[in-house]
């Protein structure tokens, strides 16, 4: 059996809660059609968080840390993004900057003012929205060849969106937030990166996959 | 920022779910979930009986008809 080769991968650093919903499938859309593997603390329990956290940013190439929720919850400032973009930074540094941070934020220069150590890191403002969130991400990544463009990648994330409740019941899964889930809508997203191609394809015939 | 040449080209669904240690079955099944159109709600009745049931309909709650009365 043939090895799977290998794909850069990301350590997606956001809220996973349901007032998040919207973004976290638009990060797995854009990420994944992007070509990025993600890698996500998702259904790791409190005892040896930490520990699941910092391996996976050691085997991320990149992270990505949205800090557009880091404001009180229940009275109480949520710390973890902060801290999990810590040790993001640090691992940056004494990697030589073989793994690289990115910044998400919904205000402009908010991310400056409250974490005012990272002012070196322009973060990337999606004001909320997953058009923002993917013009964000095209800023940042590039793709060799046959690039996915912002407008096909909101197609594929509103094509994925009508989809979650049956790919919800396919992982037998009762929150999106459960590592099945996660799983299916990672493979739903490339579902939809072969649909574009094919649509390329048939409007020109020169386009092909480069596979 | 200066942005990141992503090496590697798209993966299948099909190498994703390998990467992820999916089998096969669980890849097939997402795929027909996204290849399959969404239905659409069942109103009852047919297009064409729709539309001749909004024809005859509209003389009736049209503002002129309804003054006309």
């Amino acid at each position: 059996v043939a090895r799977p080769r290998r794909i850069e991968s990301v350590f997606l650093n956001i809220p996973y809660d349901e007032a998040f919903e919207a973004l976290y499938i638009a990060y797995i859309v854009g990420l994944t059609q992007l070509g990025l593997r993600i890698n996500a603390a998702l259904a790791v329990p409190n005892q040896g968080r930490l520990g699941t956290i910092v391996n996976l940013i050691e085997q991320s190439d990149f992270s990505i840390h949205d800090l557009s929720r880091i404001e009180l919850s229940r009275g109480v400032p949520r710390f973890n993004m902060p801290v999990e973009l810590g040790l993001s930074l640090y691992r940056s540094h004494v990697a030589q900057d073989k793994h690289r941070v990115f910044i998400f934020e919904s205000r402009r220069y908010r991310a400056q003012q409250s974490t005012s150590d990272v002012n070196g890191i322009d973060p990337q403002v999606h004001r909320g929205t997953a058009k923002g969130l993917m013009a964000g991400l095209r800023n940042i990544f590039r793709q060799l060849g046959d690039a996915t463009t912002v407008p096909e990648m909101l197609a594929s994330y509103r094509a994925v969106q009508r989809k979650l409740p049956e790919l919800r019941r396919n992982s037998g899964g009762k929150s999106l937030f459960e590592a099945a889930v996660f799983q299916d809508i990672t493979v739903a997203a490339l579902v939809e990166s072969q649909k574009l191609l094919e649509r390329r394809t048939r409007k020109d015939p020169r386009h092909s996959t480069g596979r | 920022v200066s942005a990141h040449v992503i090496a590697n080209p798209v993966p299948t669904p099909e190498e994703m779910g390998d990467i992820l240690g999916l089998s096969s079955d669980r890849v097939a099944s997402v795929r027909r979930i996204m290849e399959t159109p969404i239905r659409q709600k069942a109103s009852g009745r047919s297009g064409s009986a729709f539309r001749a049931g909004a024809r005859k309909k509209s003389p009736r709650t049209s503002p002129r008809a309804a003054a006309k009365k």
